[in-house]
């Protein structure tokens, strides 16, 4: 029990911080988008609610595919940059030539 | 998509959630449901395009000779390259944020998930005064589980069981049986149907039972024959006795290092354990060979389950994903355990007999069923590697 934070970024101080916060707060955004999706919901059924009702209402099958989806949707947006540039890398043979070995950087 | 549809609906084979699993709120819901998309997304956005970077499009352009070269030369490589880095710390921070997520949630019901516990007193636990742990299980946090194993604040403390038991079900994200978590325990049955088809145990042993996944599957199979289940933590050993009375299964569990446990030697007719040997030691290995072996009456029959990635066979970032894994979601014994030749320690510890393959995962037994034991790996969760041997 004698665990520590790996750092990743060891040459850039406080960038696995930032990451790690990044990935915290887009999951409050994706739970709040979630909030607001059951609010919808409710809503359309035209039948007062109140905190409660939100807090104990459940998805069926249905809304929690939907829901998901809208999950991985928005987390394809946050983070679309790192899937650029892996993108990128499957095209760039002088990287794949450096990372094979065959060309020294 | 259907992986996870079982996880939220939250239920057992027969539609309803066992007693003992804590149930989060609307907003805690929400965070589980996105830390396993943030987990599909670093499956399947980025860890399949590295796959293809390395092994599709770097690993061919190697010389003849680099590509002898260790895979830590292309990881060392690798580390030049932010993208890398990035996906090495999301792939940490979800784990981190997992944990938290629900470290909160068991910590909320806690109170009621103990009593709940107390409620049925189905099955026993024997715990071990001053009982010390294998260093390998308690020098790290395995899984960087908050805790480990092995955190009990004693009495009626199930947290570590509770928190293991709901972060399984996201952490395999539905692929090992959705909320029960027990498609390896189905899977070690199906061995047993296929290769020892005789075999009626009357007393039965799971080493590294953890909350009883695999147990209460096996139990399920064998209902006329004991079941004797251990592992390290108090707190684990609390939760998993009264998730398997709330699942109806009797499981006697106690505390005990599977390399020497207090059992008569040959009191048992089945041993086994279920992804155990990966969270050892080389030192252990043999041990625990041994103590399978002595354990077992003349006849009996010993199943060791493990991850199917054989470091033997696995491509370039096959290796790279067990070198994270080993390094950064502390699993330091993941590529120790899939270089180890399991059958010839087998042999060593006086079997004379050892099978070894990969076992068709499968979510429900079925003694008629053939063919499902292959000398060939598929791929992760479709499978699971078995080492068997009859004493």
């Amino acid at each position: 029990m004698t665990d520590h934070r790996p750092t990743f970024f060891e040459d850039q101080p406080g960038t696995d911080r930032l990451l790690a916060m990044i990935v915290a707060l887009t999951g409050e955004v994706s739970a709040l988008r979630e909030r607001l999706d059951t609010h919808e919901r409710l809503a359309s059924t035209h039948v007062a609610f109140d905190r409660a009702t939100v807090d104990t209402w459940r998805a069926d099958a249905a809304a929690a595919m939907e829901r998901h989806a809208d999950r991985q949707a928005l987390i394809e947006r946050v983070f679309s940059g790192v899937v650029a540039e892996l993108d990128a890398l499957l095209t760039d043979e002088r990287a794949q030539d450096r990372l094979s070995g065959a060309e020294k950087s | 998509m259907t992986a996870s549809r079982a996880l939220h609906t939250g239920e057992t084979s027969d539609g309803r959630p066992h007693a003992m699993m804590p149930l989060g709120t609307h907003d805690e819901d929400a965070r589980f449901g996105y830390v396993v998309a943030l987990k599909e997304f670093l499956l399947r956005g980025l860890d399949r395009r590295f796959q293809q970077l390395i092994d599709e499009r770097v690993m061919p352009r190697a010389s003849e000779a680099s590509r002898q070269t260790d895979f830590r030369d292309v990881e060392r490589r690798l580390r030049d390259f932010g993208v890398y880095r990035t996906w090495q710390a999301l792939t940490y921070d979800a784990q981190e944020l997992m944990w938290r997520y629900v470290n909160e949630c068991v910590d909320r019901q806690h109170d009621d998930l103990a009593s709940r516990a107390d409620s049925d007193a189905t099955g026993s636990v024997r715990l071990t005064p001053n009982f010390s742990a294998p260093t390998y299980l308690t020098a790290i946090d395995i899984h960087c589980m908050p805790g480990g194993y092995a955190a009990d604040r004693g009495e009626r403390d199930v947290f570590q069981g509770a928190v293991f038991d709901k972060a399984a079900a996201l952490y395999h994200m539905g692929r090992n049986g959705g909320q029960l978590n027990d498609v390896r325990g189905h899977t070690i049955v199906q061995h047993l149907h296929e290769r020892y088809p005789d075999l009626r145990p009357t007393r039965i042993l799971d080493m590294g039972c953890t909350v009883g996944h695999s147990t209460v599957a096996i139990a399920s199979a064998f209902p006329d024959a004991e079941c004797q289940a251990i592992d390290i933590g108090g707190a684990l050993l609390r939760y998993a006795r009264a998730r398997a009375a709330a699942l109806g299964v009797a499981v006697h569990f106690s505390q005990q290092n599977a390399e020497q446990t207090d059992f008569a030697a040959g009191s048992f007719d089945l041993v086994v354990s279920s992804a155990m040997l990966h969270e050892t030691s080389h030192k252990a290995l043999p041990r625990i060979m041994d103590e399978s072996r002595r354990l077992l009456r003349p006849g009996g029959v010993m199943v060791h389950l493990e991850v199917p990635l054989r470091m033997n066979f696995g491509s370039t970032w096959t290796k790279i994903r067990g070198h994270y894994e080993a390094n950064f979601n502390n699993e330091p014994f993941w590529i120790g355990a899939q270089s180890a030749d399991l059958p010839a320690l087998a042999r060593a510890a006086g079997f004379a007999t050892v099978e070894s393959g990969f076992q068709d995962a499968v979510r429900a037994p079925d003694p008629s069923r053939t063919g499902g034991f292959k000398p060939d790996a598929g791929p992760v969760h479709t499978c699971w590697y078995i080492v068997s041997a009859r004493a």
